[in-house]
């Protein structure tokens, strides 16, 4: 993490509040992140597919 | 006795392919992973193979009634399954020359069959073997690196499919043996070898989410 810059994570960031798999959230000025129900959802599934992918001896 | 094994095979094939196929691709609109977009054409050809040579001796069995398949079904059959063979092996060739080429992890290669010889379906079956021999060794090989069980049994779904080809392939040699029964039968142990890992996905927790790009 602390190789990315601020501008290269906070385009991931962007990017990935965006989508709907995380969440601004505005706490005193500062601005904290947290994921999402559909985040959680990708994430579950993306789990799910590399075990599947792995069965085939293969990674996704 | 060959007539019912040869249904059972090609029906068990589709099935276990469609079944595969569909949950390949329900991983690719979940991940947008193009393993799983191949997995999903390679699947989803091994069971449109199968379904065309079934549907040829349904055909066969209720309408034409002439004892024997046509030979262009039972080739076209093989053909299509051999391209689902080949999107497999395809897979795990990426995978090991060329693990961080993103051209070949995106784009990939359509395959391209030219042949001319009136035996095509044997020039196919031996196309197949070779390519789930590499997809059976590289499958056991990817189990000694990360130890997941379920790529034994897919390792030994795809041997055995190897094995019938095989092993079909040489009942042409001895065409009154048993060979070919033998054949069908491990075929349809590959198919459920193939099928043991899949059906272990939670189902329950994967859905389609089209906000996801």
């Amino acid at each position: 993490m602390s190789k990315i810059s601020q501008s290269r994570i906070l385009t991931i960031l962007k990017t990935l509040v965006s989508q709907g798999l995380l969440e601004k959230v505005d706490n005193q000025g500062s601005n904290k992140y947290k994921i999402s129900e559909p985040g959680r959802e990708f994430l579950q599934a993306y789990y799910t597919f590399t075990n599947f992918a792995d069965d085939f001896g293969l990674s996704i | 006795m060959e007539f019912l094994l040869e249904n059972i095979l090609n029906l068990v094939g589709f099935l276990v392919g469609l079944a595969i196929g569909i949950m390949s691709y329900i991983g690719f609109r979940n991940t947008g992973s193009p393993t799983l977009f191949r997995l999903t054409i390679a699947f989803s050809s091994i069971s449109l193979g199968f379904f065309v040579i079934w549907t040829g001796y349904m055909v066969e069995d209720f309408v034409t009634k002439t004892g024997s398949v046509e030979r262009w079904i039972q080739t076209l059959g093989i053909a299509i399954q051999t391209v689902g063979y080949f999107f497999i092996a395809f897979s795990h060739s990426i995978k090991s020359f060329f693990p961080k080429s993103s051209y070949f992890r995106s784009v990939g290669i359509i395959p391209l069959f030219l042949v001319s010889s009136v035996q095509l379906e044997h020039i196919f079956r031996s196309v197949s073997f070779i390519l789930l021999a590499y997809g059976a060794i590289e499958t056991m090989l990817s189990y000694f690196d990360n130890k997941n069980k379920g790529a034994i049994s897919v390792s030994v779904g795809l041997a055995l499919l190897a094995l019938g080809e095989f092993v079909g392939w040489y009942s042409f040699v001895f065409p009154e043996s048993i060979l070919y029964s033998a054949s069908m039968i491990i075929k349809i142990g590959g198919l459920i070898a193939l099928f043991i890992p899949v059906s272990k996905v939670p189902l329950t927790r994967i859905k389609f989410d089209d906000g996801l790009e």
